[in-house]
């Protein structure tokens, strides 16, 4: 736009079209155009083109324009095809300026005349595109745009909080990145060099891509606050009858902001831009899917797929777009988005509490320093705990994870030891059979699909999803008992402060310390289920209907008994509490039963594994009877395991004292949890619960959860009322209490930050486990031995198994593969006919019957048995030492045996017995010779390999008579071997084992997939097709 | 009214509260002090017997060494023998043995080295060696095999005097290799810790002999002490005399603070080899248990011993007895006693640690015509009576004899002479010591002795 046509009327005042585009406008176009009609600018002219309206606006219009100046479309064109229909008339083409005015939009008598000054007469010069300040129709105080910029990635941003009210604070011309398409001035040299609107774009969105043209073509875009229009939004708040809008309003944005990055940036920010918006996408994606909104993530996969497909499209504008260009990117940088991506709302939340903490100084001013940081402590506690809690977070684990971050894979504790690659988890859980020690067909648990999901996402990295995991478990568990909390008490400072307790407990930093991924995914969920529970047996029927309820519940209670099974023990203890306890028992009954029901469902394949062995797998081998670690939560050594973990359960007993009346029954059962959790956790480490029974990690979770809960709804009672209250003993108790929960918190996240974690690098591991780690005689088991103490083994070895019962010689035991525990076993234990044979060994040895101890370990393929240094029972180190085939080689930090009558796990033997290797009895497997095993190498499916003579293929694994082995194109079935395991009788030559029902397996996973994508679509959080977005309004 | 209804709530939650303490509290303590931790149950009783025995007898050119089995149980048992040298083990030999029958292997032993591992399953087998001397070394040795490998032993019968060539036979039957050292005591020198005996790898399944003559020259007395850093071995002394005599004496795997070392009849003169390993001079008695009263051995009442030292005392020995050994404030030594037979052979024995009602004591005898005695002590202040069993097919009667207490006797020499090769278990209804005292014809037509301590018979076989 060039020259300025009111500071010397001699000059031709600029000729202003107005575009104004309708549909189904009868509702408000009168007002619309009684303020066209009382514009004062001299030469306006108006066209109408209606979109196919189906009401009559058409009739409207002719009415008050006149026919002449009415276009009506007889099929909908979008705005922007209405658009063009406008341009075909002549007058159009020679108006200096369009003023493109929406019918929902009614501007102030001198708007015309305000935006074409902004035009030609401040003194700026080429302007293409001028933007009335816009605010709601129907409230004028409330602003909706003031000129909009763009992130890098052509996402719109407008400075506008949501509901702000117009003061004045934008009351100057701005130059800015776009402005509103509800009454947008376009010069005439603007749209006749880049166009008008994109015809693809979805009517909300297609402003910015134009004014971002428009400025890359050279011209400016303004927004004149002098310069007003009422927008009534008609569309976005469903006034207006909108065709069924197939995805959320989020697609349409998404859609828009890369078409309008593919079209309008230049080829270098392209070069990093594209990959930088695919990866933010990614991970937008993820987090979607992972927050279960998986229509959303359906509509950013869409946006790019919308993309793809227009791609040809979008060239072609692009190469529109770019014979324009006259200023490079750079030259716009300054009206977009400050540093280029949009800041996590976490950031903005910052922003805001700073902006609002700076005001309360200045109204302070006067007020000394001590009391103003005091009333400034106390007023962004007061206001937002939750942000201050996240802060405080973030510094606390920032410190505290110092240690474990680096390139290297996190060893030590009971961390099991992560697949080389995410695929190692998919293939356990699709595979048949097990491949861990002693084998099985007994399904892997569905938690390794998590587990291969979160690796995958970590770039395929599974040192990373490993920290990922273990950092993210004990975030989980925050955040997910302080949701639980707030929902039961609406309050959030008590949740966050409950919640805080909760994370600070001996148990969760034990668990973190050892590295315990799924005890930490069952301690974050525990309170969750808890929370329902409570919701379920509650008065009020809970939201969303009962199935969705049902699905929720159940998905979570699958989800964490995928990880721990012994979860559904806490559950069962929990159920069993509402039952006898809580009030709607017949409703939270029906929805609990369903809950499990489907849970088991969702572990179908898993559910046997569970079971095997009378439920071994829901037992754990660790506990403690002593009663000061037990009401402290610890269960072991770590960070957080001292004397000052006492303080959660103090501060829950006194919370339960001065819990109020709202409160009292949910508190009631929360105790009596934590009780009965802190019962049977003693009862079961002393030996008086059956295995399946035995989970002192479970009942000591149920039991934090129990006491979190009673000071969340403490907490609660005492912020809901105390300051009514005369002083008196409540008073003094909930000094106590915050006392009590202050120094502990504080001093448990000292200790957390001073770290000492048994997980760590290398180092973590025992040096003397190198003798075993450096073994190169191919694959091979160990066996970890030590007292009978509830603790766990030194890494790798994880925790017990089971226990050999042998008077004075009485052992803790476990197997593992060579490197120790592995995270591919996760949720199961061994079990089966070679568990009931290594406790038989077992016994053998520690009876001090046998001398050979190593030959009944061989067809386990246990090659070492070790313990750590001082943890054997004399009786029991005697015992072992005593064995011809058993030799210390080690006694350094570890005590080493290596088995001279190993076998390898699955192997020839030349020239042996069949008759010998097919007996269940032990003296006669004792008697066996070492002989020269060929080991035979793992493949996909099974085993392969050569035998140089005749001899016995020996497979250390559970048997199954769907093994066959196929040789000179022959197969041969299985036979059971030694009472439990595999062999088949070979001849000279190559060999190879498979298992011949693997297709049974895949039908079972898939059909698993299905029913969790399911029960997952039935509890997605659900996304709005009918989101009222304002062009103002912040994406 | 209100406001006291919450006042009363709030109390009655105080002390809800508060009985919550006292019930956790409370029934904790109850739950530790009344019912603890559930007892830990026994073993279930084992199925699959099994056992080994260490036969670290040493050999030379022309030796011919036998490995007695005998097998007192009611059920076969089989035993696999694998005959270690300084190379490459031999292949195994599986033999069984009957129930309530020995069996004789002969084992290859042409290298001082030679040493045999014996496993054993399906029950419970007695093992012991006899060696005769071949190429110009006409004696007879003979001990029962060691129940177990160790890491420390103690091997206080050495002499390498004029005329007498001392080893130390070590074997590592086990899968990984063993690494030594080896501390000589003598007398009246410090301990001798020869580089060449220090760090001594042997290889798995292998056997060494180790000349002490090279180490320490001259010396009436020297005891070995061989501690396994890595690893475990078995040891046993082999003393060759230049005149042809051997004789062999188990090492012992641990120290103790008596001894018993029972003798035979018809020695001539009797050697006991004292070791003091520690650090702390050792004050000792002798008592000597023969058929009449007992007696100070030697002389040895309150006889005094340095530290790290080994000593030898002549003690005058007529017809079947013991000699035991106690120190003063149980200190801790390692004693063997070492006769000489009529055909100027010696033999020795580590003796026992204590006695025990059940023991087998394998055959001390080897070629023909042989003498096999067989001695008896009660060390004990009761009289015991004591059944004797031929553990061989179609054996003569059990014969039954009785022991006074304190008393040592001989065995009627016709009961054992009809079956020579066949091991005698020895059942008492109170604790006794037995030994093999045997003379066997040597090559040269020359009478050969050997002495060897009976197997104590573990519960339950």
């Amino acid at each position: 736009m060039t020259g300025s046509p009111t500071d010397t009327p001699s000059e031709r005042v600029p000729s202003v079209l107005v575009v104004l585009v309708t549909r189904d406008a009868t509702g408000w176009l009168r007002g619309c155009l009684t303020a066209l009609a009382e514009q004062r600018y001299p030469r306006l002219g108006i066209v109408a083109v209606d979109d196919a309206s189906g009401d009559g606006t058409v009739e409207i219009l002719t009415q008050a324009l006149g026919e002449r100046r009415v276009i009506a479309l007889r099929e909908r064109a979008g705005f922007a095809g209405a658009m063009r229909a406008a341009l075909t008339i002549p007058a159009a083409r020679e108006a200096d300026h369009l003023l493109v005015l929406h019918d929902d939009t009614a501007l102030d008598p001198d708007a015309v005349a305000r935006m074409v000054e902004a035009a030609h007469d401040i003194g700026v010069e080429d302007v293409g595109v001028v933007g009335a300040k816009v605010v709601d129709w129907r409230d004028p105080h409330l602003l909706l745009d003031v000129g909009r910029s763009a992130d890098r990635f052509g996402h719109p941003y407008t400075p506008l909080q949501p509901g702000e009210i117009d003061q004045g604070q934008f009351d100057r011309v701005l130059e800015v990145l776009c402005v509103s398409s509800c009454a947008m001035l376009i010069s005439r040299e603007a749209w006749t060099r880049v166009g008008l609107f994109d015809e693809r774009l979805d009517a909300r969105h297609d402003d910015l891509d134009l004014c971002w043209r428009v400025r890359l073509a050279g011209f400016k875009v303004l927004m004149t606050p002098l310069a007003r229009a009422r927008h009534r939004r008609s569309g976005a708040t469903g006034e207006r009858r909108e065709r069924q809008r197939r995805r959320s309003e989020r697609y349409y944005e998404d859609r828009a902001a890369l078409a309008s990055l593919l079209k309008n940036a230049s080829v270098i920010s392209l070069l990093w831009l594209l990959p930088v918006d695919l990866l933010l996408s990614f991970v937008r994606l993820i987090f979607l899917l992972l927050s279960r909104r998986f229509e959303e993530s359906f509509d950013l996969l869409a946006a790019w797929g919308w993309n793809l497909i227009h791609l040809p499209g979008t060239l072609a504008r692009r190469v529109k777009a770019q014979s324009v260009r006259s200023v490079p990117d750079r030259e716009l940088r300054r009206f977009m988005d400050t540093g280029g991506l949009r800041l996590p709302r976490w950031f903005e939340s910052a922003g805001r509490i700073l902006d609002e903490q700076r005001e309360i100084d200045e109204e302070d001013a006067e007020v000394s320093a001590g009391r103003r940081l005091r009333d400034r402590t106390a007023s962004l506690v007061g206001r937002h705990p939750v942000f201050v809690a996240s802060f405080f977070a973030v510094l606390i684990g920032a410190v505290a994870f110092r240690q474990l971050i680096g390139p290297e894979p996190l060893a030590g504790g009971a961390l099991p030891a992560f697949p080389g690659s995410f695929r190692g988890f998919f293939a356990e859980l699709v595979s048949g059979f097990r491949t861990t020690p002693l084998g099985g067909t007994l399904p892997a648990s569905p938690a390794l699909g998590a587990m291969g999901g979160i690796s995958w996402v970590a770039f395929g990295s599974t040192a990373i999803a490993q920290k990922v995991m273990l950092a993210g478990g004990v975030v989980l568990a925050g955040v997910l008992a302080y949701r639980a909390i707030a929902r039961l008490t609406a309050r959030p400072g008590a949740a966050v402060v409950a919640a805080s307790a909760y994370v600070m407990s001996a148990l969760v930093l034990w668990s973190f310390s050892d590295g315990r991924i799924a005890s930490l995914v069952a301690i974050a969920v525990l309170p969750a289920i808890a929370e329902r529970l409570e919701v379920a047996f509650g008065p009020d029927a809970p939201a969303g209907g009962p199935w969705r309820f049902a699905a929720g519940l159940g998905v979570t209670i699958a989800f964490a008994a995928a990880f721990v099974p012994g979860v559904v023990i806490a559950v069962a203890v929990m159920l069993a509490i509402q039952i006898v306890f809580g009030r709607s028992r017949g409703r939270g009954v029906v929805l609990a039963a369903g809950s499990v029901v489907l849970a088991g469902l969702l572990l179908f394949p898993f559910v046997p594994t569970i079971l095997a062995d009378d439920g071994a797998a829901l037992g754990s081998g660790i506990g403690t009877t002593d009663l000061g670690d037990l009401g402290r939560l610890a269960l072991g050594g770590g960070p957080g395991t001292w004397v000052v973990a006492a303080f959660l359960p103090i501060a829950a007993v006194v919370a339960f004292a001065l819990v109020g009346p709202r409160y009292r029954g949910a508190a009631g059962r929360a105790i009596l949890g934590a009780v009965a959790g802190l019962a049977l956790a003693w009862l079961g480490s002393a030996g008086y619960l059956p295995v399946a029974l035995t989970n002192a990690p479970v009942y000591l979770s149920l039991a934090a959860v129990g006491e979190a809960f009673v000071i969340g709804f403490g907490l609660a009672s005492a912020l809901g009322g105390l300051g009514r209250e005369s002083f008196g003993l409540r008073q003094i108790a909930t000094g106590v209490l915050a006392i009590v929960l202050g120094a502990g918190i504080f001093l448990q996240a000292a200790s957390a930050m001073v770290g000492g974690w048994a997980v760590g690098g290398p180092a973590a591991v025992p040096a003397a486990w190198a003798v075993t780690a450096s073994e190169a005689r191919g694959d091979f088991r160990v066996l970890w031995v030590g007292a009978d103490d509830e603790r766990r083994f030194p890494a790798p070895g994880g925790d017990p198994q089971a226990v050999a019962p042998a008077g004075p010689a009485t052992i803790r035991y476990a197997l593992t593969g060579r490197d120790g525990i592995v995270a591919i076993d996760t949720g199961r234990t061994v079990n089966g006919g070679g568990a009931a044979y290594v406790q038989e060994a077992l016994n053998e040895i520690l009876s001090g019957t046998t001398e050979h101890g190593g030959a009944l370990l061989a067809p386990l393929g246990v090659r070492f048995v070790v313990a750590e240094g001082g943890d054997l029972p004399p009786a029991a180190a005697d015992l072992l030492d005593r064995q011809v085939d058993l030799d210390l080689v080690l006694e350094k930090g570890l005590r080493i045996y290596r088995n001279g009558a190993a076998m390898p796990p699955a192997a020839v033997l030349p020239g042996s017995d069949a008759g010998t290797i097919t007996s269940a009895d032990l003296a006669t497997i004792a008697a066996i010779p070492p002989s020269t095993a060929v080991p035979l190498r793992a493949v996909e499916g099974g085993w392969q390999g050569v035998a140089p003579t005749d001899g016995i293929v020996q497979i250390g694994d559970a048997f199954d008579p769907d093994w066959e082995l196929i040789a000179t194109e022959r197969a041969v079935p299985s036979r059971v071997s030694f009472g439990w395991s595999i062999s088949f009788p070979a001849e000279a030559g190559a060999l190879r084992i498979r298992y011949t029902a693997q297709a049974i397996r895949t039908v079972e996973i898939v059909l698993l997939a299905v029913l969790w994508l399911a029960a997952l679509w039935i509890t997605r959080k659900p996304v709005s097709r009918y989101e009222p977005v304002s062009p103002g309004t912040q994406p | 009214m209100r406001a006291e209804r919450h006042r009363d709530r709030a109390r009655g939650q105080g002390w809800l509260a508060l009985l919550t303490v006292v019930v956790v509290v409370g029934g904790g303590f109850a739950l530790e002090r009344g019912l603890g931790t559930s007892p830990e149950g026994g073993p279930e009783p084992g199925v699959a017997t099994s056992g080994a025995w260490s036969c670290p007898h040493g050999g030379g050119p022309k030796w011919q060494v036998q490995i007695h089995l005998a097998n007192p149980g009611d059920a076969p048992v089989t035993a696999r023998l694998t005959a270690l040298t300084s190379g490459r083990p031999r292949k195994p030999v599986t033999v069984t043995v009957d129930p309530g029958t020995t069996r004789t292997v002969d084992v290859v032993a042409k290298t001082r080295a030679a040493s045999t591992f014996v496993e054993f399953f399906g029950g419970w087998l007695a093992a012991g060696w006899v060696a005769q001397g071949g190429a110009g070394e006409i004696g007879v040795a003979s001990e029962p095999c060691a129940a177990s490998a160790g890491q420390r032993w103690y091997a206080p019968d050495g002499t390498t005097e004029q005329g007498q060539d001392a080893y130390l036979v070590v074997m590592n039957p086990f899968d990984t290799p063993a690494a030594f050292d080896v501390v000589l005591l003598t007398k009246t020198r410090a301990p001798i810790r020869d580089s060449a005996v220090n760090d001594v790898i042997l290889p798995a399944h292998r056997s060494r002999a180790i000349r002490l003559n090279t180490l320490a020259l001259g010396e009436a007395a020297l005891g070995s002490e061989v501690d396994a850093s890595i690893g475990r071995v078995a040891v046993a002394s082999l003393g060759i005399g230049r005149d042809g005599g051997i004789r062999a004496s188990l090492a012992s795997d641990a120290l103790a603070s008596t001894a018993f070392l029972p003798v035979g009849a018809g020695a001539g003169q009797t050697v006991l080899s004292l070791m003091v390993p520690g650090e702390e001079p050792v004050q000792f008695g002798a008592t000597l248990l023969s058929g009449d009263e007992a007696t100070p051995a030697g002389g040895l009442t309150e006889a005094g011993q340095g530290p790290a030292s080994a000593a030898t005392y002549p003690i005058p020995v007529e017809g079947p007895g013991s000699v035991g050994v106690v120190t003063q404030g149980d200190a801790q030594v390692s004693a063997a006693l070492r006769a000489i037979g009529v055909g100027n052979d010696w033999a020795a024995t580590g003796g026992a640690r204590a006695p025990a009602q059940r023991w087998v004591v394998l055959p001390a005898t080897i070629g023909e015509p042989v003498v096999p005695g067989l001695i008896l002590v009660d060390p004990g202040n009761d009289p015991v009576t004591v059944t004797l069993r031929v553990l061989a097919a179609g054996g003569p009667d059990d014969l039954v004899v009785r022991i006074e207490a304190g008393r040592a006797l001989q065995v009627p020499a016709g009961f054992w002479a009809g079956a020579p090769d066949a091991a005698i278990l020895v059942a008492a209804d109170g604790p006794v010591l037995a030994l093999a005292a045997s003379t066997s014809l040597g090559n040269s037509g020359l009478s050969t002795y050997a002495l060897a301590m009976g197997v104590p018979v573990p519960d339950p076989v």
